[in-house]
């Protein structure tokens, strides 16, 4: 289960932000830190790899409210499985080429 | 003594001078005012803290075509009184006080990021005049929040030169490709912000768990106006260091001095 | 794996998260982590110390942690009668100074293009040998920034060891001037006022000076006093509007020079208008000029009378005075109606503009003249101030005399009374110190970068505690052409890496202020104490203890100097056992206070002329004392605030009411001069048709080698500048930002403009601040210098300004 460290940084709206940490807040597996100013510190466990992946790079930046979210540190240190196989990113945008 | 024939600069006439400094500051600042690079004095030449500046939106350049259907107009923020662009909300003494410990760790982070160390004076993060006149005064004297920005009021007496102490975060001018022949780097590790008082039992008022440094206004920081996680749970009690003692050993000065005894 | 683990992780992670969003949000690192802060606090201990700074001599309350052998924080003092609890931004940050990256922590030999570590040994056995094959052509050279302690052993080391008088400190590039308005307008050096005058006084005059910049708590000192309803009236007389100038009453611009016209103006206006005052001039004044004052000046001229004075000043009408300095004559006579008034208190305050100056010891001596005539001196708030702009400018260069011509406490080495005093002291033996005045320091650097067949007899040149490869005037001619000579070897003791080091072919690291012990005396004879409170970085060391380590190594190779006249080391040290402990030796460098043992020693001198200094147990108790500092009859220390006045002074004659007991004239009196206005040496002209100004910025302390490290004072003024009125910079086409080559006969230098930035030259006039490595204005500098002083002028020269994009168009 990989550990990933984020800081999100968050809209100037207001309202539109609150309903960002909301959202945020929803998913247990999510824990919000204290925002500073409109940087949000966010650690999310995840139960793979995949998913870590998936909610970096496409859930999180879909919430409305969220400008940009930085990876800051992932620990992989707490993984039971290891054989998890992963698509490399330049394959999978390739593929349609093909 | 002679009376000198021209009118004095004495902090007296503070009134009319604030405002004149109000209307500058707030124009220049606020509104950002198209100067000429040869009219450029430093107030124009970097925006801090962008996250903290209010939602600009910069009007799009347009042909000669245009203008007709979209004439040109003050932009969102042209307000130049200090009573527009100060927050209207007042807040109440007697008002119950929510979460005083809201956000206060990065209360105390955003605090180090200005100062050296604690106790230190902070650096100023936005543009100033270079010039020595105490302009300063128009927003620092009582404080003012503007749109969502805070402008403390000073924690100390007032002093006439703001910037023999407090300089700015960043410079209004800095010439580029200059590489540094000297390190710019720095190891100091300074003082880091007190978390907590200490406290007698649970419950007790906390002793002043920082340096007091001439800083005599609690209210500064502590106050309703201060940032969260260091206000006060209590603004209705106003004479604070009744029960909140200063920490002897903090300002302590363990040397003899000549002048504890009275000067003649 | 257990639920603990997986929370850790996720607090270290949470952790490392806030950090960044810290950083994100604010670009800064938090200072500490935490949870250990409220730990430090508790255990940070506080010592005080003077800042090491500007002449003022703020104290300061230093928090070291003891875990970590580190300064953590600095408050002022508010127990300190200097400043009250309050500091400038160099003073609240002075702890960082310390910890730049780049402190130089080994001894570095230049082995062809390059500087290569040595040992400590290895490097004083150099020096040593150098010196014992020909002390004769040894120099050292120093600064206000040496500690008395240090100052002193350079002192007996050069002129009771070597029996060499090139000796010289870089104040005599910042102080000079005013030490010869002192001795010859009232026999003796340093002022007689103090601080507590910026208290008392009703008008303050600042005399091209800008010390809300340069001794901003000094200012504040004085201005402050408005907020609490009190009246000053602030004149401010310059050749560009600065921040002095916002809080002026009346700003009053005169041209280059022109400085000494106006003081004759108000000399002439008060005797026209009888408004001097009688008493004076019947009890307490002498007249004085100088026979040949442009050929050959004097220290001591010659005498005149008050008749002669009155018609020697009579030309300098308030019409001649507006033609000569560009002041309106409207303003001179309020000038001098404020002279006029007995009834108001004024002080003078000056500093570089003044005493930076082909005529300073002329206008130094008018500047008290005028005070002296008009009665405006001796009581609380009339007082003709100097201030010094190193911390111990006048402790060490002056009280100790650290100067090619002088020894401690006054004496000088052509006197031979003074000289056998002086070996009395050091017990050498008789004849061991040279009659002959050393080099001043533009001589000696002149001789250091002449080859010897051309007559330059310097070859091996000490320097501590400065760097004249950035501070000295006209470099091309004073700094760098000895690098390019084979037998040249310069020495260069220092914190950090500076253009002196790196072209110095030895490289010594240094102690830096409280990482050793030290003494400072501040600009109103205030003598301090601290203690060291931090050790210093990798192998730094005192410079004092450098001195001492050669002085060993030279006694170790035979050299006769080194012994006092019963064969023992000159810098012999016992413990209180009577032990002797061998402090050459970096080990036991501590095992005694070497400072202590030096102080008292030097204490011996100040009595020889009323500078009376208290046991160094005394000052480690104190926060300064101001001396003449005299013992009471039960037994404590008391100090002079203002000399020479009977109500204060030990030293006046009883029932006088002022008595100037170093007097030249040996009758009680002092001496008013009379000093004609002589043109600059270089003004503007076709080709070269600006002024230019050099001086210094509030953020930025000498050369910057220390503020440029702070990270809060770099932000604020990250670089050099050139100041350009708006209109000249209209006529050229320039914009503020833009870099141009500003250029002199000697040099050019590259610099941004800034337009209506900090201070305002008026039009025909450039400012440039000089602590930037990066941009040395001296290249560009004059070398002349006052012919009394030898001060040279770093405030008016001619230059040209050359856009550095557009070749070719030279339209300065």
């Amino acid at each position: 289960m990989p550990i990933s460290a984020l800081v999100l940084t968050m809209t100037l709206d207001d309202e539109q932000r609150e309903a960002a940490l909301v959202e945020l807040e929803r998913n247990p597996f999510n824990t919000l830190g204290n925002l500073v100013s409109n940087q949000l510190p966010l650690v999310i466990e995840t139960s793979t790899v995949a998913e870590g992946i998936e909610l970096v790079r496409d859930v999180i930046p879909s919430i409305p409210g969220v400008d940009f979210v930085h990876v800051i540190s992932i620990d992989f240190s707490d993984m039971s499985s290891r054989d998890e196989k992963l698509q490399s990113r330049r394959k999978r945008i390739s593929d349609p080429m093909r | 003594m002679a009376e000198p024939q021209e009118p004095t600069p004495e902090y007296r006439s503070t009134h009319v001078f604030v405002g004149v400094a109000l209307g500058l500051a707030f124009l220049g600042f606020f509104v950002g005012i198209n100067q000429t690079s040869q009219q450029m004095d430093g107030l124009t030449a970097f925006v801090p803290d962008a996250s903290k500046e209010a939602p600009h939106e910069s009007l799009k350049a347009r042909g000669y075509g245009e203008i007709l259907e979209n004439p040109f107009r003050k932009n969102q923020h042209w307000l130049t009184s200090i009573d527009n662009l100060a927050s209207k909300t007042t807040p109440q003494l007697t008002a119950e006080v929510e979460d005083p410990e809201k956000n206060k760790e990065s209360t105390l982070l955003m605090r180090e990021a200005r100062r050296a160390y604690a106790g230190a004076p902070p650096t100023i993060p936005h543009p100033v005049k270079q010039k020595g006149d105490a302009s300063c005064v128009a927003c620092h004297q009582d404080g003012v929040t503007i749109n969502g920005r805070l402008a403390p009021p000073m924690s100390h007496d007032f002093k006439s030169q703001c910037m023999q102490c407090h300089v700015v975060s960043q410079a209004p001018m800095q010439v580029e490709n200059r590489s540094y022949l000297l390190s710019t780097e720095n190891s100091f590790v300074g003082l880091s912000e007190p978390r907590d008082g200490e406290r007698a039992w649970p419950g007790a008022p906390a002793t002043i768990p920082h340096t007091l440094q001439m800083r005599s206004n609690c209210m500064s920081c502590h106050g309703l106006n201060g940032r969260y996680g260091i206000r006060t749970s209590h603004p209705w009690r106003q004479n604070c260091v009744q029960c909140h003692t200063p920490n002897a050993k903090l300002d302590a000065h363990p040397i003899p001095s000549n002048l504890d005894a009275p000067p003649q | 794996m257990s639920m603990d683990r997986r929370e850790f992780l996720k607090a270290t992670a949470m952790a490392a998260a806030t950090t960044a969003a810290s950083r994100l949000a604010y670009g800064e690192t938090p200072a500490l982590d935490p949870s250990v802060a409220d730990e430090v606090h508790s255990r940070v201990k506080f010592d005080k110390a003077p800042c090491r700074f500007c002449g003022t001599g703020c104290h300061l309350q230093i928090g070291v942690d003891p875990n970590t052998d580190k300064v953590v924080s600095i408050s002022g003092d508010q127990r300190a009668e200097v400043n009250k609890g309050l500091l400038c931004v160099k003073g609240y940050h002075a702890g960082l100074a310390l910890y730049g990256k780049d402190r130089l922590t080994r001894p570095m030999l230049k082995q062809g293009d390059k500087h290569v570590p040595i040992s400590w040994d290895k490097a004083i056995d150099i020096i040593a040998k150098r010196i014992q094959k020909n002390p004769a052509g040894f120099a050292f050279y120093g600064s206000g920034q040496w500690t008395i302690p240090e100052g002193y052993a350079a002192q007996k080391f050069t002129k009771g060891g070597l029996g060499n008088n090139h000796i010289d400190p870089n104040a005599r590039l910042c102080m000079a001037s005013a030490v010869t308005g002192f001795v010859s307008t009232y026999g003796v050096d340093e002022p007689a006022g103090t601080y507590t005058d910026l208290d008392k006084c009703d008008v303050i005059i600042t005399w091209g000076n800008n010390p809300a910049e340069m001794h901003p708590v000094l200012f504040s000192r004085v201005i402050d006093r408005r907020s609490r309803g009190e009246k000053v009236t602030l004149i401010d007389m310059g050749t560009r509007r600065t921040r002095t100038t916002d809080h002026a009453t009346h700003y009053l611009q005169f041209k280059p020079q022109g400085d000494v016209a106006i003081a004759l103006g108000i000399a002439h206006l008060l005797c026209k208008k009888n408004t001097y005052s009688q008493e004076f001039v019947d009890k307490y004044l002498n007249f004085r000029r100088d026979s040949d004052p442009l050929e050959n000046p004097t220290l001591l001229g010659e005498s005149m009378t008050f008749d002669e004075f009155k018609r020697a000043v009579s030309v300098y009408t308030p019409e001649k005075v507006e033609e000569l300095s560009g002041v309106p004559a409207s303003k001179i006579h309020l000038l001098a109606d404020l002279f006029g008034n007995p009834d108001i208190r004024i002080t003078s305050l000056w500093c570089m503009g003044m005493n930076q100056h082909t005529r300073g010891t002329d206008i130094n001596r008018l500047v008290h003249g005028i005070h002296l005539l008009s009665g405006h001196f001796g009581r609380p708030g009339d007082a003709p101030t100097s201030l010094t702009g190193q911390p111990s400018a006048c402790g060490t260069a002056r009280e100790v005399g650290t100067l090619a011509h002088a020894l401690p406490g006054g004496r000088v080495v052509a006197n031979a009374k003074h000289r056998e005093q002086s070996e009395d002291i050091w017990n050498v033996p008789r004849g061991r110190i040279n009659p002959k005045p050393g080099y001043h320091t533009v001589l000696m650097w002149e001789k250091f970068s002449t080859p010897k067949e051309e007559g330059g007899d310097i070859d091996t040149l000490w320097v501590q505690v400065t760097n004249p490869g950035h501070s000295l005037p006209n470099t091309e001619k004073l700094f760098y052409p000895s690098r390019k000579l084979e037998d040249k070897f310069l020495i260069v003791s220092d914190v950090y890496p500076t253009e002196s080091t790196r072209h110095a072919d030895l490289i010594l690291p240094s102690a830096l202020w409280i990482e050793k012990n030290g003494m400072f005396g501040n600009s109103e004879r205030r003598t301090q104490q601290w203690f060291k409170q931090v050790s210093p970085p990798g192998e730094a060391r005192d410079d004092c203890w450098q001195t001492i380590a050669v002085a060993h190594r030279l006694h170790e190779l035979g050299h006769e100097g080194m012994k006092d006249r019963d064969g023992r080391f000159l810098f012999e040290m016992k413990d209180e056992a009577g032990k002797s402990v061998p402090v050459w030796k970096w080990t036991n460098y501590y095992d005694i206070n070497v400072d202590r043992a030096l102080f008292e020693e030097y204490r011996k001198f100040t009595t020889l002329k009323h500078k009376n200094l208290a046991p160094y147990d005394v000052y480690a108790a104190h926060r300064g004392l101001r001396w003449p500092v005299v013992q009471e009859p039960d037994g404590t220390w008391r100090e002079v605030q203002y000399r020479f006045a009977g109500f204060d002074d030990p030293f006046v004659e009883k029932g006088k009411k002022l008595d100037f007991y170093h007097s030249t004239t040996n009758d009680g009196r002092a001496q008013v001069w009379f000093a004609p206005y002589v043109a600059p040496p270089e003004v503007p002209d076709a080709d070269y048709p600006f002024w230019l100004c050099t001086g210094r910025v509030l953020e930025h302390w000498h050369t910057g080698s220390m503020t440029m490290r702070i990270p809060q004072t770099r932000r604020a003024m990250p670089n050099a500048y050139v100041e350009v009125h708006p209109e000249d910079a209209a006529e050229l086409n320039l914009s503020s930002g833009e870099v141009v080559i500003i250029e002199s006969r000697r040099g050019s230098c590259e610099l941004p403009v800034w337009i209506n930035g900090r201070g305002r030259p008026p039009r025909g006039s450039l400012f440039v601040p000089f602590f930037d490595e990066r941009m040395l204005i001296n290249q560009v500098t004059l070398d002349a210098h006052c012919p009394i002083s030898k001060e040279p002028d770093y405030k008016k020269c001619a230059v040209k300004v050359r856009k550095l994009t557009a070749k070719g168009a030279t339209d300065g």
